[in-house]
């Protein structure tokens, strides 16, 4: 060693942890952590809560969220490593290891580190290997998250391989040696422990794992979203649903169509700029993650296309910014796509342009499609004129709705230069088990459902159809919900508790956490949204038979982990029942 | 109505700088009698830079609601921003609403940072507080101190502050009342400040910087005058408590809550310190609690901590009730400094209660007591807790305890009769304490939760007129009958913890104790001494806002208490009879966005839409 001057210096001016008396005490039968204050001669203690809940429990138990899928194995004795004696070993051609060192950056960035002077003694050298087997550098629907970690210490080294079909699947399995590396203090030295062996496999079960936010309500910083993207890559979230625009604003800055933020945006600080977006895809791409951007429409419009007349193009809205707002639309300010005008294809045509330039090809879009309130389209003179000779009944206007929808498709098909994007809309009277076949094919079209409950006959009904579903249980994972009107807020047992209405039903994509925007800003969004979004992560990664009672010591752990790399995160429980661990269920 | 703006009438004048403290004679001016609010005026000067964050070239006019219009004018001087056109077409957006606004005028100057002069005329002991307070309002200033100098071509700024009483420690019974006057004096800007208090001045401070604004790119201050303000709170007692036991909050957190509690002119910041799952205040006369009773050596106040947050608070205007719960919500960890203090929480944490047959039990509380009288300064109230007393636990744990099953609401149960009054000899003995602990004197105040002891039987505690209840859930009439003080802290009105469901549940299904969430709105429309006790409101010393932790940590305190605490500020100081809900909504927005230039975290209360379009959602 070498540094043996330098601990010499460590010692005598530092102490590595304050010594209080205070340990961690595993009790073996139930694998819970409990705190205590003289630690008894016969039972083993540990410095810290994290390096108790690494080593308690079987062998074929980790302390990873989300719980993996595939096999564990264990030996639950500790070896040191030093954070500056990790090296890794890159495998594959020259774009996949430029992407795993960026993957590699990203480890080094969240793994835990003590800020004192103090080193690491006694440790072994960690060597890292990580091998894709596959050159796909591409983020989509169908890429194979699978991967294989082993974790061998032999002659005074620790060596990790983690094997990955694809680069995505590397990187989940570098997530969860990071959760498998915890600090380890006492007088005079800081390292970081793991277990001596670990050998796992993993893969989600569901591929479509997400977290929607809202910019449009109330603008988020790309900080705020960063930050989010961080935390979902620590909870294996994949996709981040961005419906970045509404009837408040539009804050999306398109080359082509200046107008849209010049007129929607809140101001100019609270725009995305293409460069913006090229960071935040990148960032979100090392981190496991694709976003699928939603552009609302027909309905969800307003503020952002007030320029049409002043174009020359015509309303390419109706209704926008109406008063009394209670008339035309379901929350100010009102607005929605003008059908009868041509010019608006054209529109969405630029804009879809503009949209598949700045984000890359992930084979999904969203276009949003919830929401149509038909008073407002038959308020408008223009429209009325338009369906000419029609009667004015909700079939007409479901018509004039489904048109619309089809000819946004073909403007978003020529816009892209194929017709190989699936096309997600929200459940609505469109999508009704009745007409849905008249208006979307199911070839073309994923639906997200929102209903209430998992187990509605609708959810089954589309599947029976033929349609591809996305689901976002409106009264389990509404993260909104809780503050306004009569909702109720569902905390982290409930949102865990959702179990999927048929793990096996190969339609069935995933799910989505949702952050509607009316309540939330940079000021709350973090704390609103975790650790709640990371109960719906084990819930679509795992799919546990078991509810969240059998998870809460992990859960918490994992809390404690996204707290550590900067998150803001909600309280679930005092700490005391984090310190005493399967204490506070019991009580009463 | 349109604005018209002048040009011609800029206000310009070329005076070297000087910010100086003077001991300046000052007579204040009556107040106008006539307090109507006036509401046509006009602009005298916008700022020669854009000065809006808009992106194109938008106005806001009066007719429109002030809603974003796009002019077609490159005169920059006839853009107004949204913020000039909000503090010239509705109500005065100050927040808490003062009792009395008397418009004189609409007319708006600007001005400069280093143009603003303060004389104050103060006893010496005061003015050394005032000197701190105007400290705090320079820098709370809407403008970035990056700014500071700039071009003399801005009013001058005269700040007028008059004290009259010596007294600066903060009591329920201070006056807090003040005058302010802002008025333009041919070429500059004489605000008149003049309260009996340093409390009063610095709540007139607080309502000064309201009527002060910047334009967003402008580096100058806008004032509105000539405006005449007579205020006073309506309730002396407007709190917030926080739990530092369930969760535990850093010392610069409580500061932080202290900082948004002095912009909304809250005055009591109550501290439920301990509870049965930790103990966090290190005291001096038993320094081994804090040790074992601590999530962390690292999770304490220090006696300096404590201290040091008492001054920061009574600076801004608010007074620190420390309370140490008892007999119930005691943590049995405290066995370990003190043999058998605690019983049942041993086997149920959460059930922690002092031992009455521990004759050590009252020498305890008798040093804990000491040690918060110590720490605060505010020698005329004193909160001992009381609250969920379980008799079960005392049932079990008490020799000589009658073993029939205890009937909760039994009226005739004996058993229950006879345990009530241990509870009650208990309580009539934590109340001996304090005054022992005060050395024989007896505090104006000692408060206690409600509980089926004050709900039934609080006729039998002594200290009658000493004794206020901090009523939560129960019954308030025999309180009141019994004729004692209450400080209303309602659940399910005043509770700002609700409606997050159950965290010690297993079951997800089980709603928390308290849901739902309890709004803004909800905080904002309660007020039972209109609406449900009209002849007992002289007993209402005020009330609090409670955050109970369960489900509460360190990154979600600010927004948990912000603005919904701001809702209850103006229902305790002005108590306005309508809830105007458009004139509310965007005076409780412009209000958040202060605590957020604070830096305060504070809750989006709607869309940004509906801040950019007041009065339209």
């Amino acid at each position: 060693m070498n540094g043996h001057i330098i601990v010499f210096i460590s010692v005598a001016f530092t102490y590595c942890t304050t010594i209080n008396g205070w340990a961690w005490q595993c009790n073996a039968e139930n694998g819970y952590c409990t705190r205590i204050l003289s630690p008894s001669v016969d039972e083993p203690e540990h410095p810290s809560l994290a390096v108790c809940k690494l080593l308690c429990g079987q062998p074929s138990y980790l302390n990873v969220w989300p719980y993996p899928t595939g096999k564990i194995a264990s030996e639950k004795n500790l070896v040191m490593v030093d954070p500056q004696h990790i090296t890794f070993e890159l495998d594959g051609s020259t774009t996949t290891k430029n992407f795993l060192q960026e993957v590699v950056d990203y480890f080094q960035e969240n793994l835990s580190r003590d800020n004192s002077n103090c080193i690491c003694q006694d440790y072994y050298p960690l060597v890292v290997s990580l091998d894709a087997l596959s050159d796909d550098l591409s983020l989509t629907l169908d890429t194979d998250e699978f991967y294989s970690l082993k974790l061998n210490t032999s002659d005074k080294r620790i060596r990790v391989e983690i094997v990955g079909n694809t680069i995505f699947g590397v990187r989940h399995g570098i997530e969860t040696l990071l959760q498998l590396l915890v600090p380890y203090q006492n007088a005079d030295s800081a390292c970081l422990a793991t277990l001596k062996n670990v050998q796992v496999t993993d893969k989600p079960v569901y591929r479509h794992r997400a977290l929607l936010l809202d910019s449009a309500r109330n603008f988020l910083s790309v900080n705020t979203i960063k930050k989010n993207i961080n935390a979902m890559a620590a909870s294996k979230l994949n996709v981040l649903h961005w419906h970045v625009t509404d009837s408040q604003s539009f804050p999306l800055e398109l080359p082509s169509l200046p107008n849209m933020t010049k007129c929607g945006a809140y101001d100019k600080d609270r725009i995305y700029s293409p460069k913006d977006i090229e960071e935040l895809v990148t960032y979100a791409k090392i981190r496991g993650v694709r976003i699928l951007l939603e552009i609302d429409g027909p309905s969800h419009v307003g503020n952002g296309w007030q320029w049409g007349n002043e174009a020359g193009l015509g309303n390419l809205t109706v209704c926008t910014n109406q008063q009394p707002w209670r008339s035309f639309c379901i929350q100010p300010p009102c607005g929605q796509l003008n059908p009868a005008n041509p010019n608006i294809y054209k529109v969405l045509g630029q804009l879809y342009g503009d949209i598949s330039n700045m984000f890359p090809n992930i084979g999904m879009f969203h276009m949003g499609g919830d929401e149509v309130f038909i008073p407002c389209w038959n308020s408008s003179k223009e429209i009325l004129d338009y369906i000419k000779g029609k009667p004015t009944t909700e079939e007409t206007f479901l018509d004039l709705w489904g048109e619309f929808q089809n000819k946004s498709l073909r403007a978003y098909d020529a816009a892209v230069g194929n017709d190989k994007t699936s096309i997600v809309v929200w459940t609505s009277h469109l999508t009704d088990p009745n007409v849905i076949q008249k208006y979307l094919p199911k070839e073309r079209y994923i639906i997200q459902t929102w209903v209430p409950d998992t187990n509605q006959d609708l959810i089954t009904s589309l599947l029976n159809l033929g349609y591809k579903i996305i689901i976002s249980t409106k009264d389990k994972w509404y993260l909104d919900h809780g503050f306004w009107g009569s909702t109720l807020y569902y905390n982290w047992r409930t949102v865990y508790n959702n179990k999927m209405y048929s793990q096996y039903h190969k339609s069935i994509l995933g799910g989505e956490v949702c952050m509607w925007g009316e309540l939330v800003d940079d000021s709350n969004v973090e704390s609103r949204v975790w650790p709640r979004a990371a109960a719906a992560a084990e819930r679509l990664w795992t799919n546990p038979s078991t509810t969240a009672g059998a998870a809460e010591g992990r859960f918490f752990s994992h809390r404690e982990r996204l707290i550590s790399r900067g998150l803001k995160t909600e309280a679930v429980v005092p700490q005391w029942c984090v310190q005493n661990e399967g204490e506070c269920s019991s009580y009463l | 109505m349109r604005y018209e703006v002048k040009r011609d009438r800029i206000l310009s004048i070329m005076r070297p700088v000087a910010l100086f403290l003077l001991l300046t004679l000052f007579v204040y001016v009556v107040y106008a009698a006539d307090v109507t609010e006036l509401l046509t005026g006009s602009i005298h000067f916008i700022d020669n830079q854009s000065g809006d964050s808009e992106i194109s070239s938008t106005t806001h006019t009066c007719e429109d609601k002030c809603s974003p219009k796009e002019t077609d004018t490159n005169e920059i001087s006839n853009i107004i921003s949204l913020k000039t056109c909000i503090m010239l077409c509705g109500d005065l957006p100050i927040w808490p609403k003062p009792m009395n606004i008397n418009v004189k005028d609409k007319d708006v100057s600007t001005f400069s940072k280093n143009r603003i002069g303060i004389k104050l005329n103060a006893p010496v002991n005061v003015r050394g507080d005032l000197k701190k307070a105007t400290d705090i309002f320079m820098k709370n200033l809407p403008v970035s101190d990056e700014f500071w100098i700039d071009e003399d071509d801005s009013v001058l700024f005269n700040i007028y502050i008059n004290v009259i009483d010596i007294d600066n420690v903060l009591r329920l019974s201070t006056n807090e009342e003040y005058a302010l006057s802002v008025k333009k004096v041919e070429d500059h800007i004489d605000v008149e400040l003049s309260a009996p208090t340093y409390f009063g001045a610095r709540n007139g401070l607080e309502t000064l910087i309201q009527l002060i604004w910047s334009d967003t790119t402008s580096n100058k201050l806008h004032i509105i005058h000539d405006v005449e303000i007579k205020d006073k709170p309506k309730f002396a007692h407007r709190g917030v408590m926080v739990d530092t036991a369930r969760n535990y909050f850093y010392i610069e957190q409580l500061r932080k809550v202290v900082d948004g509690m002095a912009a909304t002119k809250l005055n009591v910041l109550h501290l439920h310190l301990t509870d049965a799952s930790s103990f966090p205040v290190v005291l001096p006369r038993n320094t081994l609690f804090a040790k074992y009773g601590a999530y962390d050596p690292e999770m304490v106040y220090s006696p300096e901590n404590v201290k040091d947050l008492v001054e920061y608070a009574r600076i801004r205007g608010i007074r620190v009730v420390l309370e140490i719960d008892g007999p119930s919500h005691v943590p049995p960890a405290l066995n370990r400094a003190v043999e058998d203090l605690v019983v049942c929480g041993e086997d149920a944490v959460f059930n922690g209660h002092l031992n009455p047959e521990n004759n050590k039990t009252f020498l305890v509380l008798e040093d804990i007591y000491k040690d918060l009288l110590d720490l605060g300064t505010d020698d005329e109230m004193f909160h001992i807790g009381g609250d969920e007393v379980n008799l079960t636990c005392w049932q079990q744990t008490v020799s000589n305890s009658p073993k029939q099953q205890l009937h909760h609401k039994a009226k005739h149960s004996t058993a229950q009769a006879n345990m009530m009054k241990i509870w009650i000899n208990f309580t009539n003995r934590m109340l001996d304490t304090v005054i022992s602990a005060k050395q024989g004197d007896v505090p104006q105040h000692i408060v206690i939760w409600s509980s089926d002891l004050t709900d039934r039987y609080i006729s039998q505690l002594d200290y009658k007129n000493v004794v206020v209840v901090q009523y939560w859930f129960g019954s308030i009439n025999p309180i009141f009958a019994n004729g004692n003080k209450v400080i209303l802290s309602t659940v399910g009105r005043w509770y700002l913890d609700c409606g997050f469901g159950s965290w010690k549940s297993t079951n997800s299904r089980d709603n928390g104790v308290c849901d739902p969430y309890t709004t803004w709105h909800t905080f904002y429309k309660y007020r039972p001494w209109v609406d449900e006790f009209p002849t007992h409101k002289d007993q209402v010393l005020g009330g609090e806002a409670c955050l109970w932790s369960e489900e509460v940590g360190a990154d979600s305190l600010e927004t948990r208490i912000w603005p919904r605490a701001a809702a209850l500020a103006e229902r305790l100081w002005s108590d306005p009879d309508v809830f105007n809900r458009t004139d509310v909504y965007v005076r409780l927005d412009i209000h958040r966005e202060r605590l957020t230039m604070r830096g305060i975290r504070s809750e989006a209360i709607w869309p940004r839409w509906c801040s950019q379009n007041p009065w339209k959602c």
